[in-house]
């Protein structure tokens, strides 16, 4: 080792360091003995040697991990601090509480975690939230609009297909009001507001002959005319022919109110087989050998052949007539109307002499 | 639920539903604007909601609207947060429910809704489960940690009354 001037720094900061020999000590000593001068730089480099103090790390239990025995009682303390523990645990842990002293002071602690419940607040403003429903307003929902429109499709169908019957089927539903109208005899020049309506359907086996008539005109029709009845002939099968009219004129117009058989003069029912008619008839179209009823007579009649009853063809057309005014759909629900009521009021067509209104009796004869 | 017993409810849970808000928000015009809107969906579902279960209702709808609003100014929350802490930190605290309510500030929306509906509305895990759309171990293990951390707090040297 070779100290002097030029490397002595080195060896003061191995020596600092205490990181020479005994020896190298020594010798650095010498040195430093030697060299008066260099002893000041010499303490200032141990100076800056740091020297080791005592610190303290406090709350080291703070790193310790807890038991699981702990953590389990800590459990139990937190569910019976919000209520959530069975009877039996409940128990237990109240009983660890009141015998363990860590478990008493932890517990302590758990409760001054809990708010209390009667700390209050108010909100000022509660005017602002109370309601007042203004009306119910029902919500018109699709199963509704769906259950609306099903009643409307069959209110419809129901009163087309009534409209319906009540101009092609059998007028025997003609009722009280409506035999007086369909009577072709009550034809009387001074009568008015009498129609008769005549409906005639011409199928393979039945048809059925509805007359209808205006007199909302003067009826200028000589007087006691009687239109021909033709009696059905099952035999021949040719034509069946159902009037049964009183055609002796005139009648009071309420004669033959109520009175079923009245209703059936009405009804004409003819079952011709068409081909053997024409054929018959000497080819002729039933509607060329019709007779046409003055302009003021509303039936139209249609006769094969007026000699042979047998082979007698009716037909009440009122749609041949352009002059008669048609049923309107209105008047057809007015009738239906009508007759609902008649029915509701136990009004007996036909059976009884009388009519029974508002506890009213209205002798018919 | 009929307009008579809406107005009921009203009258008995509206204080209840505004602390609950208010203590989250610790605004009193933005806890009141979320009383008035939860209130006003009870008044549109008071056909479908059940009397029984309005507490509830009232709650769910309450918190979801709460959450949102956070959401939506959660600078301004932050903010606030931070110089409630500057205050904390310069005082003496030797009022046990203050200190409790200091603690309580300090708990994230989620941990301070679960130990105000379980101490304040006494509500079960099950219960608190269902307005908060959380299950009921969520709900378990979140309210334990926030009574953890409540209970540090009040533990610190600064806090010891």
């Amino acid at each position: 080792m070779n100290i002097n001037r030029d490397n002595y720094e080195e060896y003061f900061l191995l020596y600092a360091d205490n990181e020479l020999s005994a020896g190298e000590k020594n010798v650095v000593e010498l040195f430093l003995a030697d060299n008066p001068d260099l002893k000041k730089e010499m303490q200032m480099l141990q100076q800056a040697i740091l020297e080791p103090e005592q610190v303290l790390f406090e709350n080291k239990e703070n790193l310790l991990k807890p038991q699981r025995h702990d953590i389990e009682i800590q459990q139990q303390l937190l569910l019976l601090l919000d209520n959530e523990l069975a009877v039996n645990e409940k128990q237990q842990i109240e009983y660890l509480i009141k015998n363990d002293e860590p478990v008493k002071k932890e517990w302590s602690l758990l409760q001054q975690t809990k708010l209390s419940a009667a700390d209050r607040m108010v909100f000022d403003d509660k005017e602002s939230l109370y309601k007042k429903e203004s009306g119910r307003v029902v919500p018109f929902r699709w199963w509704r609009l769906v259950a609306a429109a099903i009643l409307i499709v069959f209110g419809l169908w129901g009163a087309v297909s009534n409209f319906n019957k009540s101009t092609t089927a059998l007028p025997a539903a003609e009722t009280a009001s409506g035999t007086n109208k369909v009577n072709p005899a009550e034809k009387t020049a001074g009568v008015t507001d009498q129609n008769i309506q005549a409906n005639s359907i011409i199928e393979k086996e039945a048809a059925a002959a509805v007359i209808k008539q205006n007199n909302n005109r003067t009826n200028t029709l000589p007087e006691n005319k009687t239109l021909p009845q033709s009696t059905p002939s099952k035999e021949k099968n040719e034509m069946v022919l159902q009037q049964q009219l009183n055609n002796n004129l005139p009648k009071p117009v309420l004669e033959n109110l109520n009175n079923t058989v009245g209703n059936k003069t009405a009804t004409a029912n003819v079952t011709p087989e068409k081909k053997e008619i024409k054929n018959e008839t000497g080819s002729t179209d039933p509607v060329q050998n019709k007779i046409t009823a003055p302009d003021t007579y509303a039936v139209n009649t249609v006769f094969a052949d007026n000699n042979d009853s047998k082979k007698n063809f009716a037909r009440f057309d009122d749609e041949e007539d352009d002059d008669k005014p048609k049923k309107t759909k209105i008047g057809g629900f007015f009738k239906k109307v009508k007759r609902v009521l008649e029915r509701k009021a136990n009004i007996k067509t036909g059976s009884g002499d009388d009519i029974k209104i508002a506890n009213m009796s209205f002798a018919m004869q | 639920m009929t307009e008579k017993e809406y107005n009921q409810c009203v009258t008995v849970y509206a204080d209840n539903v505004y602390r609950f808000i208010l203590k989250n928000l610790r605004h009193e015009e933005d806890a009141k604007d979320v009383v008035q809107g939860a209130f006003e969906k009870l008044w549109i579902n008071r056909e479908t909601v059940i009397n029984e279960k309005c507490k509830s209702f009232l709650f769910t709808v309450a918190y979801n609207q709460m959450i949102d609003h956070i959401r939506k100014h959660k600078r301004i929350v932050l903010k606030e947060e931070f110089s409630a802490a500057a205050k904390i930190s310069n005082r003496q605290q030797h009022d046990s429910k203050k200190v409790l309510q200091e603690a309580l500030s300090r708990l994230n929306e989620t941990q301070r809704s679960l130990v105000m509906l379980k101490d304040y509305e006494g509500y079960s895990y099950e219960e608190i489960g269902q307005i908060t759309g959380l299950n009921e171990s969520q709900v378990k293990v979140y309210l334990h940690r926030a009574r953890l951390q409540l209970r540090e707090y009040i533990v610190k040297p600064e806090n010891i009354i």
